[in-house]
């Protein structure tokens, strides 16, 4: 339970970066009206941001 | 009654000094120095000490007829909170404002949890205790924090402040305003340099009680369940107010408690005495966003005197305090 625990704490950016930086930000260029380029989803474009940015924060240590 | 746990005989020893001398000017009365050998005579620092005493005493009775406040504010401060979930949803509350109190509520939150944390709305065995504990936990749920942890290191934190190795606050230290604000959002990132690691290893192996085993398991579960709220809420299409009434405004208030509560009110960070181990000093904020957390070194001497009552409190003990070589120059 405690290694469970452990590998989701230390899996949490990258999940908290597909499960809600991404439809963060596509919810946000909703309600801006802001479209996605290449004419992709707006939750593609999202996961495209949100994805490699959890996943630098699990390697990182830092989001920024 | 107030809490006398730092006794005069644990802090001073068996060392005698010479008296000062009688002749002195003000100005050279407060140029005592600081620590064992403060140049106060035993009698004389006894002497203080009860007159602290007595004043403290005063304050926390008065302080025991009005803590009601606190319980008010808590309730009324988290039911606004939650309404604000469905109020932002609904288009009710515009979001910026919505953020602004969620951020006052949130850091607001700390100094009500605070006085749970001492117990000072109701000691255990009181039948004011049930009001104690959920002013606590009501307080910190918008910080993300079980009040298990929260209380744990605050009293830890009280027993040896800015020990590197024993105060669970001692990774807010910083030279300077700007190292304190970077340090406080660098203290909160994943890594392995998390002050959640350095809180983690205090608990375990310098308190080691099972309170604190059972508050660090307990905050583990508050952190799961809520990124799983902010996860949860994002994917329902909720994404920018859970955003902006709980996951900006907490970042927001936690970098607040941290820089104007904890880092402030200990720089730099040095003394680890009764008198020098916190300050009173002018907060880069003002009294109000600070909460009137200027008269902290009331605070740590006498822990059960409310947070609104320091100020006077601080007035009233002033002469006593620079008596005893403190910088009272501040206020």
């Amino acid at each position: 339970m405690e290694i469970a625990l452990k590998k989701l704490f230390h899996w949490m950016p990258f999940l908290f970066g597909i499960g809600f930086i991404a439809p963060l930000i596509a919810q946000t260029m909703a309600a801006w009206d802001i479209a996605a380029p290449f004419g992709m989803e707006r939750i593609v474009f999202g996961l495209i941001i949100g994805a490699p940015w959890g996943l630098y924060a699990v390697l990182r240590g830092r989001w920024i | 009654m107030a809490d006398h746990s730092d006794t005069l005989e644990a802090k001073e020893g068996s060392a005698f000094t010479l008296a000062p001398q009688t002749d002195q000017s003000p100005a050279e009365k407060r140029a005592i120095p600081l620590g064992p050998n403060e140049g106060l005579d035993k009698h004389t620092r006894v002497e203080l000490l009860k007159q602290e005493r007595v004043i403290a005493d005063k304050y926390y009775a008065m302080g025991q007829t009005r803590m009601w406040m606190y319980v008010a504010a808590t309730l009324v401060g988290f039911t606004v909170w939650v309404a604000l979930f469905p109020l932002t949803i609904m288009d009710v509350v515009p979001l910026p404002l919505a953020f602004i109190l969620s951020y006052l509520i949130a850091t607001g939150g700390y100094v009500t949890a605070h006085e749970a944390m001492h117990s000072t709305i109701g000691r255990k065995g009181t039948k004011r205790r049930f009001w104690n504990e959920l002013v606590g936990q009501l307080s910190m749920v918008p910080l993300m924090f079980p009040f298990s942890i929260a209380r744990a290191t605050h009293i830890q934190h009280h027993k040896f402040p800015n020990d590197p190795v024993k105060d669970p606050d001692y990774p807010d230290s910083a030279p300077n305003l700007r190292a304190a604000l970077v340090k406080a959002w660098l203290n909160r990132q994943p890594g392995p340099d998390a002050q959640v690691h350095h809180i983690k290893r205090v608990m375990l192996e310098e308190v080691g009680t099972p309170e604190a085993k059972r508050a660090l398991k307990e905050t583990v579960i508050f952190q799961i369940v809520g990124h799983l709220i902010f996860i949860g809420m994002a994917l329902a299409g909720y994404a920018i107010e859970v955003a902006l009434v709980w996951w900006l405004p907490r970042w927001c208030a936690l970098i607040h408690t941290h820089v104007f509560f904890s880092w402030e009110t200990h720089y730099p960070h040095s003394g680890r005495g009764r008198y020098d181990n916190t300050r009173i000093f002018r907060s880069s904020v003002g009294s109000i966003l600070s909460m009137w957390i200027e008269f902290h070194l009331i605070h740590h001497l006498y822990p059960n005197i409310p947070m609104h009552l320091t100020k006077p409190a601080y007035f009233e003990m002033k002469p006593v305090l620079e008596q005893r070589g403190v910088d009272c120059s501040a206020y």
